[in-house]
């Protein structure tokens, strides 16, 4: 209580403060920017708990956004994401799989150098992938399905990655994740690295990397990237306002709009980076009721939560992860009062996590009330939420980040995954989504995941409204930040900044 | 032997801290382990960090392993990051003596003299004043100090970043308004706190001897009332000690100021019990030391007043 109310306090704050800059001189943001050129320092802030508690293993766990962004521009990885769903080649220039996608080989670019003057070769691939498997408690096994004692180096250029079930999107899960050390190195005190940036100094706070000559990839333009770690996402927001740091990654709706209305800096969005889907759980009533499930999808203004909960940052979804491209069904109140009015009252549990989760679940409440079902909401304190309450109660919000959909999927939608959040079982769908998976052509591929996608938004138990934009707040100087979704942020080597 | 004594007291409030830290830390809901895992964690994920992290002992065992390891200087390592506990301690604490000394000097150096002004005259609007801003909260102070002097009048940063690698002796300007922040009610609680002996000692008759033989005022306040007010100084300046080092925790938290606070703060979110217990001992021995200053002084005025 003592907290929320020094949180509240702080925010009444920030806002006050930002009130005062909306009186100064606003420039016009964006506009053409130009061609690249080439030197300057980009002063990046990103949360991190305590402001920036720094871990120095790539391959445990990374608690914070700064180490993400910092590990990005030391290391090489072997794929990122690109635009739509896309993987791009980074260390590995190429990679096929065999019929059936349980056996990849990933081709290396021979021209990678670690910051000692090593060449990068397969060995320190493998070294890398086994530390990660190693750490999989640590990480949340972060290498997926890949069979790493199985899994074997092929000469100096080439690793054969072989997984325990047909994986055709392993690219994709790999992407952004995969930080190559060095061969036999535990140590991580001194940075070895292959990747755009070495590391200059670094204390609690900040780290700071000059641009490494010896990459292989397009020269970054910038000479130097402090990457700051911010305890308090308000301290974050008001140092981007003041101008103390060019970038605030990740903000909250919120600190955006208001940026954005002061006019002084510029929002840049990458689609589809959180969303608070609503969980019905299929195995407790009401909700075991498929008219039930309908009628609440039916009832709902999604567009109405958009605006609400994101402010606008965002797009409506049609009731399953994986994108907007399913459309939801057509709003019908009447229709949906038929059904609910007779289904009683429901409790809506939601925790203080994430400030979305309690202003969508309160949002989601009036609006089904306006449809006959009445829903008293419940918060939580996140650090006995998702232990106690999600997956365990019949109605509950949750929280997903922007993981590939087979990844979310072997989480928790299959029979067999370690906890299933709305008690979707269904052995017919295992089969499919396996057989989908097996599938190495990724049109084909994805026509089949869609279909599937298709059958959990109509039968399944998620209410998933909207699609959260991830939200980068900066001063108009600041070109080329990173816009597609997933891992990609962390990648800075192409940003640059306007004279 | 009295000494002895006053030293084994001190060890004993220092262990019984210790001891409440560890099991209200162990009281809250959650542990490390849930708080690490996240929220696609099994059960199962649980119980292997919970083992990694060495939680998964009877709480006095782990007390006990903690308080042997403190015994030899070693504070254990971090439970988020894995860090030793001692080195972050100890920068974090230099990075918060920036701010808490200046303030713990302005406090006590601007408080007295105020003291000595309202107290001599019965100042009733005065005392209202001190009043209110004592009664200010910090984070409204900090808040009203950013707007005025960072958003409107550009004199001073609005977040007070260090550079990298450096301390904020690089850049002291950032120090300005964190200190005044706090200072402000500090100085006002020490100015109410003496006030009261300040009007005592001002009615007794050896200072209204020295006024009514012509001693100036000036003189009188340092030479005559001054001395008399040492024992109630040095204890308020003793709670103020440990006063000033918890509560930049707000002042941190709205400046971005890598400082203790920041880190006690993000140590109770994350459970991170030896960063926790750490901070609690360094606190509990800063407060120690002070408070045994303070009977140190009183102790020696009294033996001087006694000689005489």
């Amino acid at each position: 209580m003592l907290e929320m109310s020094r949180r509240t306090a702080v925010g009444a704050v920030f806002l006050l403060a930002l009130g005062g800059c909306a009186t100064g001189g606003a420039t016009q943001p964006g506009g053409d920017p130009g061609t690249p050129v080439d030197g300057g320092t980009l002063r990046y802030g990103a949360v991190a708990a305590g402001g920036g508690t720094a871990v120095t293993d790539p391959h445990g766990s990374l608690f914070n956004e700064s180490d993400w962004v910092r590990m990005g521009a030391l290391y090489d990885v072997l794929t990122v994401p690109g635009d739509n769903g896309a993987v791009l080649p980074r260390l590995a220039s190429s990679w096929t799989s065999e019929e059936d996608a349980t056996r990849w080989r990933f081709e290396l670019r021979t021209d990678a150098v670690f910051s000692d003057g090593k060449p990068v070769r397969a060995a320190d691939v493998l070294h890398s992938l086994r530390r990660i498997a190693a750490k999989a408690v640590q990480n949340g096994g972060r290498l997926g399905t890949v069979d790493i004692d199985k899994s074997t180096a092929d000469g100096d250029h080439a690793v054969v990655l072989r997984t325990t079930q047909p994986d055709a999107d392993l690219p994709r899960t790999l992407a952004g994740v995969t930080f190559v050390v060095p061969d036999g190195v535990e140590g991580f005190e001194n940075p070895v690295g292959s990747g755009p940036f070495t590391l200059s100094t670094m204390d609690g706070q900040t780290a700071v990397l000059a641009r490494n000559d010896k990459w292989w990839g397009k020269r970054p333009h910038l000479d130097r990237l402090e990457i700051r770690g911010f305890a308090d996402p308000q301290a974050l927001a008001a140092a981007a306002t003041s101008g103390e740091v060019d970038v605030a990654a990740n903000v909250n709706p919120a600190a955006a709009k208001t940026a954005e209305r002061t006019g002084n800096l510029v929002v840049s969005r990458r689609p589809g980076a959180t969303t608070y889907p609503m969980l019905m759980r299929l195995d407790k009533a009401p909700f075991d009721r498929p008219e039930v499930r309908r009628a609440v999808k039916l009832a709902v203004d999604r567009q109405a939560l958009v605006d609400g909960v994101l402010l606008g940052y965002g797009t409506i979804g049609g009731d399953v992860p994986g994108g907007p491209d399913v459309p939801p069904p057509a709003r019908d109140i009447a229709e949906a009062r038929h059904v609910l009015s007779s289904a009683g009252g429901v409790v809506l549990h939601t925790t203080t996590a994430y400030p979305g989760m309690v202003s969508a679940a309160t949002l989601l409440a009036t609006q089904l009330g306006e449809a006959g079902l009445k829903v008293e909401v419940r918060q939580h304190p996140p650090e006995t939420y998702w232990t106690q309450v999600y997956t365990v109660e019949p109605l509950a919000m949750g929280y997903y980040t922007d993981v590939p959909f087979p990844v979310w999927v072997r989480q928790t939608a299959l029979s067999t995954s370690a906890f299933n959040e709305t008690g979707w079982k269904n052995a017919d769908f295992d089969a499919e989504f396996a057989a989908a998976m097996a599938v190495v052509d990724q049109g084909q591929r994805e026509a089949q995941l869609k279909k599937l996608r298709e059958r959990m938004a109509a039968d399944g138990g998620w209410l998933v409204w909207g699609f959260g934009d991830g939200l980068d707040v900066s001063s108009p100087a600041v070109q080329g930040l990173p816009t597609s979704t997933g891992f990609a942020r962390i990648f800075l080597d192409g940003v640059w900044l306007r004279r | 032997m009295a000494a002895a004594l006053t030293v084994g007291r001190a060890a004993l409030t220092l262990f019984l801290v210790c001891l409440l830290v560890f099991l209200i830390t162990t009281a809250l809901p959650g542990d490390a382990a849930v708080i690490a895992a996240g929220q696609h964690a099994t059960p199962e994920r649980i119980a292997e960090l919970r083992a990694a992290l060495g939680l998964d002992q009877p709480v006095w065992t782990r007390f006990a392993g903690w308080l042997a390891g403190a015994a030899r200087g070693d504070l254990g390592v971090s439970l988020v990051d894995g860090r030793p506990v001692a080195p972050l301690l100890w920068s974090r604490f230099t990075a918060t003596l920036f701010i808490a000394v200046p303030v713990w000097v302005l406090a006590l150096g601007v408080g007295t003299p105020v003291a000595m002004l309202l107290g001599w005259r019965a100042d009733r609007a005065g005392s209202a004043l001190l009043a209110a801003i004592a009664g200010l909260p910090e984070v409204v102070l900090a808040g009203g100090l950013v707007v005025v002097f960072a958003t409107w009048l550009g004199w001073l940063p609005a977040v007070s970043l260090v550079p990298a690698g450096g301390t904020a002796a690089d850049r002291p300007e950032v120090l300005v308004l964190p200190v005044l922040a706090l200072a402000l009610p500090a100085t006002a609680w020490i100015a109410r706190l003496l006030r009261g002996p300040v009007s005592d000692v001002v009615g007794r008759p050896f200072v209204t001897d020295a006024l009514l033989r012509g001693v100036p005022v000036p003189v009188v306040a340092v030479r005559h009332v001054l001395p008399h007010l040492v024992p109630p100084l040095a204890q308020a300046g003793a709670v103020l000690a440990g006063g000033v080092l918890t509560a930049t925790t707000v002042v941190e938290a709205v400046f971005a100021y890598p400082g203790m606070g920041q880190l006690l703060a993000t140590a109770v979110g994350t459970r991170d019990s030896p960063v926790l217990q750490g901070l609690a001992a360094l606190v509990a021995v800063v407060v120690l030391i002070a408070v045994l200053a303070a009977d140190a002084v009183a102790a020696v005025l009294a033996g001087r007043a006694g000689a005489r």
